[in-house]
């Protein structure tokens, strides 16, 4: 490991990655300081908060930075008064393993991000065409060459890479670990996507729906329950066990109200079209891209539940606490879910996904489930780290507002 | 041109992944227009199950050339909801991709979650169709050549000297690269052609129905990567403005166990032109040429068949395959139709003969067809250029 410096890397609720570089002394010794205001604001970066929470280091996290050996690279938490801060939500989903295995149960996630890859000198991305899967498209592989290969030499496991729906776009798979460790594996993988872009002359975006025209970037979740080496939601030769189905229905029942998670941007309710691999009602099946909630098969090993509906750019570990805290509930109420869709679900009569922004915001804020599982501090202080985004939302105009509407009431 | 066999081989990958030379492989499988596609693994991964199946979209198989998903496709579309198809490495496939350092690249075959080949598969198909042919004692092999051209932007083609190489306006050393790297990934490389409007013809050798296949789809992938790595195209298009007709997939089969008729070919070759041409572009090669037969060594060689550089290798040759078996084997009525005059009319002939289902398949032919009408209905309601320019001071 390092001798020298350490990039200690917390994340804030909003979900976006800060950077403390900070001895290995002062990391041992304790006592390195955030504002309080930066942990808790929103975009704006103006929260009513005085004072400071303390970067609490996960050594055990620690890795090294393979292109600079004198700097390791670490996840940290935040404290208050010495303890785990409310609103910290690494320790949030910290706690949210520490539940489950209370049951001596662990939880096993596997993350896929997708990301565009932008020319700084024409803000667009590195290709148009949409050309899925294509090994031909060497535009930005420089960069996810890099990801892939620096990133499992900081122990994050990317496991495969390719173009992905849109000109530009791209889709890293993480390898399945304990929670914890995913969303760390996911979010460090994000944070320096944008660091090896910049190295290469790029930009990177994981914005959600930076293009009208582009696919949406999403972040999908893998995720299955073990109990003394065996997958408690495999149930041979090739279902979901009663357990699965509880902890599924969980999961389903809390995606409308906890779609704000996801979507902490205005721009992450773009996603939501028809066909657009983004869902848009409440509804599971086996192995269907058109649904929020996906089964997938693979025996013992790879059967698993994927959540499909969170945005690139969410918060993940707030976003995987609660989807993990929503399934392991549906466990304990012994909840049973719907009838899986068959078909199209962009087709089908289903309860719909909050479209807007506001609504999100609104059904987050009066959700029962969500004032039930979700720590309360966290919650008000996400709730109101986004309030302004809400306000904004409605008042903002766009730029095809007035290239759609300018010259009205003209004929 | 041949100069070593590429190094293959999962004994291999591990020396060079222990050695460092290789950290990434290519996962893949060609698309119905003969693009590679798949996924990159870190080598470390992928030598830890070099067996284990790797998951893509299904709907990828079918879509269109710019990746649109259509839902007239009975194998993919929203109603079934997109699920996962496989792609089960073949190791036998496994080398070093020679123009791209420290990678390696495997191909493989499609199939379901219950581990079937998927009969949408071009590779899947021909494969089923060499194998049908050997089981009648009829036995394949395949030389292929691939032409395009090197272009600057649309229009402005690279100027290449007929030597391929030296003094040409090759500044970026596409060519050159390609072809080392295709060597050295044990593509057999026979010889190259270039020319003064930047056209050039790579040739290879006479190998089984597959391996020509995967060898020319990883010939074009590499010939159009290491253009895009230089800002400039390699470009398979059959016709561009002001220049001579290129883009041609050449193919020379050696047949032995079979007699071929050349006028019963020639009217089967008709009712598959559209997989032969499969774009709007590519239909302007006009009629397929009918093929020359001689006698060689005890087999019929049959010379002169052409495809469109944009159709699948494996499509191509299994349409050709589809051609030579049904012919043999008779008893299958070939519809006494004109001469195709666009591609969806080309659909219709390849969608109504029971012979090209018979030997193609039901699935290949269902999910094809829809693509072929998709391409041409798009391009009727599309306005073109040509439009504009002609008319639009008229009236």
């Amino acid at each position: 490991m390092a001798d020298t410096w350490i990039d200690l890397v917390w994340t804030d609720l909003v979900g976006r990655s800060h950077v403390v570089r900070a001895t290995r002394a002062a990391c041992e010794d304790g006592g390195i300081e955030v504002p309080r205001a930066r942990a808790l604001a929103g975009f704006d970066g103006d929260a009513d908060a005085v004072g400071t929470l303390e970067l609490h280091p996960d050594l055990a996290s620690e890795r090294s930075l393979p292109w600079d050996p004198g700097v390791g690279v670490c996840v940290a938490d935040l404290l208050e008064e010495g303890k785990p801060s409310p609103h910290c939500s690494r320790s949030f989903l910290r706690g949210v393993a520490e539940q489950a295995a209370r049951d001596r149960r662990a939880i096993e996630a596997a993350v896929e991000l997708e990301f565009y890859l932008v020319e700084p000198a024409t803000g667009l991305p590195v290709y148009q065409q949409i050309d899925n899967y294509n090994l031909s498209r060497v535009e930005g592989e420089p960069v996810v060459g890099a990801l892939r290969n620096e990133m499992r030499t900081m122990a994050v496991g990317v496991e495969a890479s390719n173009p992905e729906y849109g000109g530009g776009q791209f889709e890293i798979n993480i390898a399945h670990s304990d929670l914890l460790s995913a969303a760390d594996q996911a979010a460090l993988a994000r944070l320096f996507t944008a660091v090896i872009a910049r190295r290469h002359g790029l930009d990177a975006t994981y914005l959600s729906k930076p293009w009208t025209d582009g696919s949406s970037s999403g972040v999908h979740v893998h995720q299955s329950l073990w109990r003394e080496g065996r997958n408690e939601f495999f149930e041979p030769p090739e279902a979901l066990s009663p357990t699965g189905r509880s902890y599924l229905a969980g999961l389903l029942g809390s995606v409308a109200d906890f779609a704000l998670l996801g979507s902490p941007t205005p721009n992450g309710f773009h996603r939501r079209a028809d066909g657009s691999f983004a869902p848009t009602v409440v509804a599971w099946a086996t192995d269907n891209r058109t649904t929020a909630v996906r089964a997938v098969f693979g025996g013992e090993s790879g059967t698993r539940i994927e959540h499909r509906d969170g945005g690139a750019d969410c918060n993940l570990y707030l976003t995987m606490g609660a989807q993990v805290l929503a399934g392991l509930d549906g466990i304990e109420r012994g909840a049973e879910p719907p009838t899986a869709v068959v078909g199209n679900a962009y087709a089908q009569d289903l309860p719909g996904l909050p479209r807007t922004y506001l609504e999100a915001y609104e059904r987050l804020r009066d959700s029962e489930l969500a004032a039930r599982l979700l720590p309360g501090p966290l919650l008000s202080a996400y709730l109101d780290a986004l309030g302004p985004e809400v306000e904004l939302s409605i008042v903002s105009s766009a730029d095809w507002e007035r290239q759609r509407y300018g010259e009205v009431p003209l004929g | 041109m041949r100069v070593e066999a590429g190094r293959r081989g999962v004994d291999w990958l591990a020396e060079a992944a222990a050695a460092a030379e290789v950290h990434t492989v290519r996962v893949a499988w060609a698309d119905r227009l003969g693009t590679l596609r798949g996924k990159r693994l870190p080598v470390d991964l992928f030598l830890s199950s070099p067996e284990r199946r790797i998951a893509f979209c299904d709907g990828m198989i079918v879509v269109d050339v710019n990746c649109d998903v259509i839902q007239e496709t009975p194998f993919s579309n929203f109603e079934t909801g997109y699920p996962d198809m496989y792609l089960r490495p073949e190791l036998e496939t496994l080398v070093e991709v020679g123009w791209a350092e420290g990678e390696a690249l495997v191909l493989g075959q499609l199939e379901d979650h219950e581990g079937v080949p998927l009969a949408v598969a071009p590779r899947n198909v021909l494969r089923r169709i060499v194998s049908r042919l050997a089981e009648d004692a009829v036995e394949v092999g395949a030389r292929l050549s691939v032409s395009g051209r090197l272009m600057k932007g649309r229009g402005e083609p690279f100027r290449l000297f007929p030597d391929g190489l030296g003094g040409s306006e090759d500044p970026p050393g596409i060519l050159r690269e390609a072809v080392d790297g295709l060597v050295a990934s044990g593509v057999a490389v026979r010889w190259l052609q270039t020319d003064r409007e930047g056209g050039f013809r790579l040739s290879l050798d006479s190998l089984s129905p597959v391996d020509a296949a995967d060898q020319a789809v990883i010939a074009k992938a590499a010939l159009k990567e290491l253009a895009r790595a230089r800002g400039v195209d390699a470009v398979f298009m059959s016709a561009l403005p002001g220049l001579p007709r290129s883009g041609q997939l050449g193919v020379e089969l050696r047949l032995s166990g079979v007699e071929v008729d050349p006028i019963d070919l020639q009217r089967r070759f008709a009712c598959v032109r559209a997989l032969l041409q499969p774009s709007i572009n590519a239909f302007r090669l006009g009629p397929v040429p009918s093929p020359a037969a001689r006698r060689v060594d005890g087999a019929t060689v049959l010379t002169g068949l052409v495809a469109a550089s944009e159709a699948d290798p494996a499509t191509a040759l299994a349409a050709f395959a589809a051609s030579i078996g049904a012919g043999r084997e008779g008893g299958h009525a070939v519809f006494d139709v004109p001469e195709p005059e666009g591609l969806d009319g080309a659909a219709s002939v390849l969608e109504v003969n029971d012979w090209t289902r018979t030997w193609l398949g039901d699935a290949f032919v269902d999910n094809t067809v829809p693509l072929l009408r998709h391409e041409a209905a798009i391009f009727r309601a599309a306005v073109t250029d040509w439009e504009l320019d002609r008319y639009w001071s008229a009236g």
